[in-house]
């Protein structure tokens, strides 16, 4: 690793910790009861919203009516973005007259914008209308986003409350969480990346000459069946165009990850600048990081959400050097060639397969790492060509449930799981009833948190087991062996998690891969938080316990080195031996 | 098959994950039940 790398962790890491406080704060605010300066002010559109919406904003929701409501609305998304899919044929803002995308790429494509998933099994610039991008997909970035928020807010009540039967109103959360976090952040975050060169237009694709014209030869069948070739000039070249800054804005902001493109934050109009790349790596981790802190000032201990992050940087800065680490000493197998893989001032040294060299090693490692540890999904660099071990590290962070930082909301309320089953382990250990924040932890949460915990690891393991056994999942894949069986179970992890990413490789675009990975991202998503939801009930009911000697305290590096260790103790045993037959195999392959 | 069938299935689909789901909900609320 050179100097260069740990400068660029370092200063992403100092910029981060500095902007967390003051936007988690402001959300505490925003997601307040009371009402305070934040929320006096954008109150007019709150009230001229729900009136149009037909809500009663201090109408209170238990937990299950908080679900319904979540699962309805979302179910709804799902079924506006597959229709809008189908139909942007007849509809404006099709420069490039694209038709309607089909059923099982649709359905694909709408559980995936609305479970803050966005895996795309489709190329933007040769398949959405402009429309399909900004009504469908944008929007859904906007409520996916803050739908994880809301049920982070809910879950949250339910450890500050005392006695209750609510959790807050699902519609409230949700509109404020758009209106005064993602709407604001969006558009500073967009007019930055526009500065940087990012296009938003709504011109046709423009066909330019290229510099240096060329030819490629293409195979095809001739008259019999006989194969011919054929030299095809190169001259010119389209550009795509398009509202890329608003889209690209949201889908680091919300961790969706969607990208405008089909080389998603690689493209140079979706991030054409090292500034512009810094910017991007930020905004995937500020709320999630935020939140944490929101988290804190909700339960009225701001010390418990700096624990929540300080694990969530425990096991994320390590796992980020050794990524880099990696894609710095280069490929294994090159090691005994002679090749020169030094950086150096002439070449950035390493593996620069698949990376943009206007990132280079650092950047690209680094991104890989925010974009896996949080659910985002957006790449600017392909994890495909990453070496085994490189590519091994985005992969187990999807894999450790994106809990460090995780999803916009879902990530810390997939932490807070892990830090019921710790404090519950805590109690074993000491013969103690648990309790956390002040509620004791009985069986009834332990159960939703088990669920909560173990839910995403069985649809990977299950998911991976029945692609490998079937045709239809194993023909897909473009490379034989360990190799081959890392992109099937990146895929499905990444679906199962809620990350989006892809590793590449894998021609997910058929019907097989679009319904298996569509049922993993809807599974992954709202029983999840229905159990999470179903655990913050049961807390807000209980009274709250005074703190006595016996009480394991939660904001001390004790606590905080004991929730990482459950997050990778877990991880491990679920994923070591799936791991063993992809990345780790591929290293041993390529080392020997 | 045609593509107007093709969607009815597909939203079929979409009708039996969330039927899951509220299932999973039921499962949940027996969980944390009070007795």
């Amino acid at each position: 690793m050179t100097a260069n790398d740990l400068i660029q962790v370092l200063l992403y890491l100092v910029v981060l910790l500095a902007l967390v406080e003051p936007v988690g704060r402001y959300m505490a605010k925003v997601f307040a009861e009371a009402p305070n300066r934040i929320t006096r002010f954008g109150a007019p559109a709150e009230r001229a919203l729900y009136r149009l919406a037909g809500i009663r904003a201090d109408e209170e929701m238990g937990w299950k009516r908080y679900a319904v409501a979540m699962l309805v609305f979302n179910v709804l998304g799902v079924l506006a973005v597959y229709l809008l899919q189908r139909v942007q044929q007849w509809l404006p803002l099709n420069p490039q007259h694209f038709g309607a995308v089909s059923p099982d790429s649709a359905m694909n494509t709408a559980i995936s914008f609305a479970t803050n998933t966005d895996w795309q099994s489709y190329a933007g610039e040769s398949t959405m209308s402009y429309l399909t991008d900004m009504l469908a997909l944008t929007v859904q970035n906007f409520l996916s986003a803050a739908t994880g928020m809301a049920v982070l807010v809910a879950v949250a009540r339910g450890f500050a409350r005392r006695s209750a039967q609510t959790l807050g109103n699902f519609w409230v959360d949700l509109t404020r969480a758009t209106l005064y976090v993602l709407l604001p952040l969006s558009l500073l975050i967009g007019l930055l990346l526009v500065s940087q060169g990012v296009i938003q237009n709504f011109k046709p694709y423009v066909g330019v000459p290229v510099v240096q014209a060329g030819s490629y030869v293409v195979k095809a069948n001739g008259a019999r069946g006989r194969e011919v070739t054929e030299t095809v000039p190169l001259t010119a070249q389209t550009l795509p165009m398009g509202p890329a800054a608003s889209q690209v804005a949201i889908k680091m902001l919300g961790t969706n990850g969607g990208g405008f493109f089909n080389a998603n934050s690689a493209h140079p109009y979706e991030n054409p600048t090292p500034f512009s790349n810094f910017i991007e790596m930020l905004a995937i981790f500020l709320i999630p990081g935020g939140l944490c802190i929101t988290f804190g000032r909700m339960v009225g201990d701001e010390r418990q959400g700096w624990a929540i992050l300080a694990t969530m940087l425990v096991i994320f800065v390590p796992l980020a050097l050794a990524c880099i680490g990696a894609e710095q000493a280069g490929n294994p197998a090159l090691h005994g060639l002679a090749v020169d893989a030094h950086a150096s001032a002439l070449q950035a040294g390493g593996n620069m397969e698949g990376k943009e060299t206007r990132f280079g090693v650092a950047a690209s490692g680094l991104f890989a790492t925010i974009t896996t540890a949080a659910s985002c999904g957006a790449v600017n660099a392909m994890h495909d060509s990453f070496t085994a071990l490189g590519g091994l590290v985005p992969m187990w962070l999807m894999q450790l449930g994106e809990v460090v930082f995780g999803g916009v909301g879902s990530g810390l309320y997939g932490m807070l799981a892990f830090a019921v089953v710790a404090v519950f382990i805590a109690g074993l250990m000491v013969g103690r009833t648990p309790e956390y924040l002040g509620k004791k932890i009985e069986a009834r949460e332990m159960k939703m948190a088990s669920l909560a915990v173990l839910l995403p690891c069985a649809l990977v393991v299950v998911c991976t087991a029945i692609a490998v056994t079937m045709p239809a999942g194993v023909g897909a894949v473009a490379n034989p062996g360990a190799h081959g069986f890392s992109e099937i179970l990146y895929a499905i992890s990444s679906a199962s998690n809620n990350n989006g990413s892809a590793f590449g490789g894998l021609n997910a675009n058929v019907p097989f891969w679009n319904v298996l990975l569509g049922i993993c991202m809807f599974l992954a998503r709202f029983p999840l938080a229905i159990a999470m939801l179903a655990l913050a009930g049961s807390l807000a009911a209980k009274q709250h316990m005074p703190v006595s000697a016996g009480t394991l305290p939660t904001h001390t590096p004790l606590f905080v080195a004991l929730l990482a260790s459950v997050v990778i103790v877990v991880g491990a045993l679920s994923f070591l031996p799936a791991l063993a037959l992809g990345p780790i195999a591929e290293y041993l392959m390529a080392a020997h | 098959m045609r593509a107007g069938a093709m969607d009815i299935v597909y939203l079929l689909l979409l009708f039996v994950l969330s039927g899951v789901t509220l299932g999973f909900l039921l499962i949940c609320d027996r969980l944390v039940a009070r007795r």
